[in-house]
């Protein structure tokens, strides 16, 4: 009789085991899952063609923007965010003296990453205002100007290269689940999720504008938008979409933020980078 | 004596929670106003301690007009903006509890 009861627990532990491993995915599953998704929702489009965002789903829109990018509206930024790259600081050293990478080898594309030293995910505008507290200057704002201009520098330069974010650890891996958890969590009024846009009704139109894919939506940050008249950052355009929703944004370049950056672009691995980008 | 404590008591169990329930659904008006106030600000606080994501934005603003309202004995108004307020503090709990663990539905 007893033996039954001991036979009985263990089957139950077992049985509570694999229904616990099971419901722990790992990120290359979920990040291919995603793809999946993507591909049978709009099957005709090349994956390729998803770094181009919504101009990806409609010709008629991806011919006015190709239109658009013949003189883009982001060539100021870039001429700006090139004299502050190179512009030494007061104490002499350079940008580039903060990094082993430079922007045309694709520093872009080293971003976001996760600092082990530090335990948390590093976004690329975090190292560039670092880089600038640490050299006795005054960091930029996190969402525009200056800080757009010098990120979209740094975009341009490395454009073309491939999207290659690790999830090194189990402190990363607790980074990557918070950033999933927050996609996928319905906020605000109007209890909306990123994903209930981006990814179940990507292509399906908000009145006149048509929802983009949530694949590429990494590659081509920063961005010059025709709704703001200039250019900004992904977490200025994070902070836009929760107050969309009616939520509250969260500060730029917070924990919630820098770790739904690193899961959105751990979704985008092997694309190109093609930032920074023309949108509406 | 036992008996009249137990008894009151158990008046006391029931009356309580139908008395909240009223200033959760019940009219709102001048004599109520000051309990559904109480729910509203509860239900923002009961919202926050689950990290809810509405009650920090929501609430200051709407409080201060209906006290406006009050204070210029415009009931009415002060009713509708706190029963509002109090809304907003329930779904912020329930949709934090709801959304804990969210993930991607494919």
């Amino acid at each position: 009789m007893k033996i039954k009861k001991w036979l009985a627990s263990l089957g139950l532990i077992g049985l509570f085991a694999v229904s616990s491993v099971s419901a722990k995915t790992d990120p290359e599953t979920d990040r291919k899952s995603f793809v999946d998704y993507f591909k049978n929702r709009h099957s005709g489009v090349e994956m390729s063609a998803y770094m181009n965002g919504a101009y990806a789903l409609n010709q008629a829109a991806y011919d006015e923007w190709l239109s658009i990018e013949e003189f883009p509206p982001y060539e100021l930024a870039l001429g700006e965010g090139e004299d502050i790259w190179n512009t030494p600081f007061a104490n002499g050293k350079t940008y580039q003296d903060c990094f082993d990478t430079t922007p045309e080898d694709g520093l872009r594309a080293k971003y976001p990453h996760w600092d082990d030293s530090r335990k948390q995910v590093m976004t690329l505008e975090l190292a560039l205002n670092e880089c600038r507290s640490a050299n006795g200057e005054k960091p930029f704002g996190w969402k525009k100007g200056k800080i757009a201009s010098l990120s979209a520098y740094v975009a341009f330069q490395g454009r073309g290269h491939m999207i290659q974010v690790s999830i090194p650890n189990g402190d990363a891996l607790a980074a990557y689940e918070m950033g999933k958890e927050f996609y996928y969590t319905k906020r605000g009024q109007l209890a909306m999720s990123c994903a209930d846009c981006h990814v179940y009704n990507s292509g399906n139109k908000v009145r006149a504008d048509m929802l983009s894919p949530a694949l590429g939506h990494t590659t081509h940050f920063p961005v010059y938008r025709s709704k703001w008249g200039a250019m900004g950052t992904m977490h200025r355009r994070y902070g836009g979409c929760n107050e969309q929703v009616r939520a509250r944004s969260f500060k730029a370049q917070g924990p919630e933020y820098r770790n739904l950056e690193y899961f959105m672009a751990y979704m985008n691995n092997g694309m190109e980078t093609n930032g920074p980008g023309a949108r509406k | 004596m036992k008996r009249i404590l137990l008894v009151s008591g158990l008046c006391g169990l029931l009356v309580a929670p139908g008395a909240l329930m009223a200033a959760e659904f019940g009219k709102c008006d001048q004599d109520t106003y000051p309990l559904h106030k109480a729910v509203a600000v509860a239900a923002h606080e009961a919202a926050d301690t689950v990290d809810g994501q509405w009650w920090k934005e929501s609430m200051p603003k709407p409080l201060d007009e209906a006290a406006k309202a009050e204070k210029a004995g415009d009931y009415e108004r002060a009713c509708e903006i706190i029963m509002q307020v109090e809304h907003e503090g329930r779904a912020g709990y329930v949709q934090a509890i709801n959304q804990r663990g969210a993930g991607p539905r494919f």
